[in-house]
């Protein structure tokens, strides 16, 4: 008795700890006062309306929408090919490939931007929106690996060898048995290389160039003024990553609890 | 044989440091009912899965329908297996699960769903075809995997331990079913098993490997009483083994010189004065002496003690220890008199010399 009440307050505790700062600004994107300060002026949309009538906010969001999409499309298929890979074959040099994918988020984001600045600079890609996608995918690649590689251990020898057995091409197999299998993973993926790259900022003020994504907008925002879009701006963004990471985390769990189905 | 409708002709597989399946050739005719038995690590399964293209034989051929096989990949061989796990899919319904091969094979949607649904009605899982295979029980996943095997009309059946996974009622229910497909669909069965009862209960002929050879190929009864070597003597397990040398040989016996005294054997084998010499002696052809009941006329009699007594059903199995230090078996009807036969309990063993098999190969 005693023991659960403890642990519940724990948790509380815990819980409070790591929302209180992002209740802070989802509080005060609501907040009629100009400054975040306490009483608490009256609730009041006008700073999300003057967020999404800011251009270069509206602008900062195509962009944000079109790299976390292209991440999250690019990163899963990559994934799903090394995570595969790995899988499937064996070869000299599997696991130097393996770590090479993996190491990026181990890396601090400066020397990351650094070095894909300094890379991307000589290329076409350097200042574009395809730039910002390919440095993201490097980053969440090696996330979106790793779940559906966790998938594909569940998978077995014996599924890919009994589709083959019932006439299926290597390729069918794939198709029709691997991919259906791995779809939870794909999913899971896919969602969290966008929340990856939606939240990333460090690399994307490097070699975005004049291509704002929101975060390097809020960044370059808060050099300005301190302006309440920004808390709007922030309620946004974190309730899609919740969405997405939500999203991802049930498909995570659902791939989990199927997998003694066969 | 005639016209063997599979052959495997010098099969031979070799891991890094194991070599699997040694010199192999077996031809089986269309239609039969054939076994592959032996301990785990035999190469049972692995010649099986050579049979369905899952694994490439290092050298040999394969011969299917008079087609040479060995090199064609397992989805154009027309071989389908069912599995000891299943590996039924997941993700898939019942229906979809039964059709797969169908629509690999690009078959329309309509005419797929009749066929499942007809071949899911042959194995008495009519209606279940929207189901998710979890919902499923034991004993029904393994006919979802019978039906999605047999869907194409194969001419062949690869069946690799697909009893081993279910429980003991269960497994002579589907033991009976695959004998009435078998007899019904008049195809090919090759069967992985190393259970001897399933083995015996269900093949034409068995063929019982081990260290990747073929020790003895032939129907159940011939393998159960005339095992060709030590090993599968040893392997039908409800038998005795004596060791002796060549004494004389008289009126079709050989008197051979065992510890327990000279027995007398079926005189099958060319063997000179004092060669060595093993025989079995089946276990249910061995009978206890009454208590002042003497033996037949040249009926051996071997004196020991009760170690144990088995309950089988309607049969027990008697163990006993001789005063020479070997182990006898002998399996009789069950008389209801265990009271009597006590552990340490003197007995007298004896058996009709008949009756006892000459291993060719010790």
């Amino acid at each position: 008795m005693m023991r659960a009440v403890i642990r519940n307050l724990y948790l509380a505790a815990l819980a409070i700890f790591l929302l209180t700062p992002m209740l802070v600004v989802v509080v005060f994107s609501f907040d009629a006062n100009r400054f975040p300060t306490l009483p608490w002026g009256g609730f009041t949309l006008a700073w999300h309306r003057e967020a999404l009538g800011d251009a270069l906010i509206v602008s900062a969001m195509w962009n944000s929408l079109i790299v976390s999409l292209g991440t999250a499309v690019l990163a899963t298929i990559l994934g799903f090919c090394a995570a595969y890979l790995d899988y499937r074959y064996r070869f000299f040099g599997k696991r130097s490939l393996m770590l090479v994918i993996a190491v990026p988020p181990a890396v601090p984001v400066t020397i990351l931007g650094m070095a894909m600045l300094a890379a991307l600079s000589r290329t076409p890609m350097f200042g574009t929106p395809l730039g910002v996608i390919v440095c993201h995918v490097a980053i969440a690649v090696s996330f979106a690996m790793a779940l559906i590689r966790l998938r594909l251990g569940d998978l077995g020898d014996d599924l890919e060898q009994a589709a083959w057995n019932l006439g299926a091409s290597q390729r069918n197999g794939l198709l029709h048995v691997v991919i259906p299998f791995c779809r939870p993973s794909l999913i899971a993926a896919f969602c969290l290389s966008a929340a990856v790259s939606l939240d990333e900022f460090m690399v994307a003020w490097f070699v975005g160039g004049v291509n704002e994504t929101l975060s390097v907008r809020v960044f370059n925002l808060l050099l300005g003024q301190v302006n309440p879009k920004i808390n709007a701006i922030g309620t946004l963004v974190l309730a899609t990553s919740l969405v997405l990471v939500s999203i991802a985390q049930m498909s995570a769990r659902v791939g989990g609890t199927r997998k003694d189905a066969a | 044989m005639i016209d063997p409708y599979v052959r495997l002709e010098a099969l031979d597989m070799r891991y890094p440091g194991h070599h699997a399946v040694k010199d192999l050739s077996l031809d089986i005719a269309g239609g039969e009912f054939i076994a592959l038995m032996g301990p785990s690590g035999c190469g049972k399964s692995t010649t099986l899965r050579m049979i369905a293209g899952l694994e490439q034989p290092t050298s040999g051929r394969i011969l299917i329908g008079g087609q040479d096989m060995t090199h064609v990949s397992a989805d154009r061989r027309g071989t389908p297996m069912v599995w000891q796990n299943l590996a039924l899919f997941p993700f898939l319904s019942v229906e979809d699960n039964v059709a797969f091969s169908l629509k690999m094979r690009g078959d329309s949607p309509a005419s797929r769903r009749r066929a499942a649904n007809e071949w899911l009605e042959k194995v008495g899982l009519g209606g279940m075809g929207k189901r998710h295979i979890s919902q499923l029980s034991g004993g029904q996943r393994q006919r979802v995997a019978i039906a999605r095997a047999l869907v194409t009309q194969p001419s062949i059946l690869l069946l690799d331990e697909p009893l081993s996974a279910l429980d003991a009622h269960l497994r002579v229910h589907l033991q009976t079913e695959l004998a009435r497909l078998h007899r019904e669909l008049k195809i090919t069965f090759i069967y992985v098993t190393h259970s001897q009862s399933e083995a015996f209960a269900l093949a034409d002929r068995v063929v019982v490997m081990a260290d990747g050879v073929i020790q003895q190929a032939g129907p159940p009864r011939a393998v159960y009483r005339a095992p060709v070597n030590g090993f599968v003597a040893s392997f039908m397990g409800m038998n005795t083994r004596m060791d002796g040398s060549v004494a004389a040989r008289s009126d079709g016996m050989i008197w051979v010189d065992c510890p327990e005294g000279r027995i007398a054997v079926p005189d099958t084998v060319a063997a000179g004065p004092g060669a060595a010499l093993s025989f079995v002696i089946g276990a249910d052809r061995m009978r206890l002496l009454g208590g002042h009941e003497r033996a037949p006329e040249g009926h051996p009699t071997v004196a020991g003690r009760v170690v144990g007594i088995e309950f089988v059903g309607s049969t027990q199995t008697i163990f006993v220890a001789s005063d020479t230090g070997r182990d006898f078996r002998l399996q009789r009807l069950d008389l209801g008199d265990d009271a009597v036969l006590t552990p340490g309990t003197p007995v007298t063993l004896t058996w009709d010399p008949r009756h006892a098999w000459v291993l060719p190969h010790p």
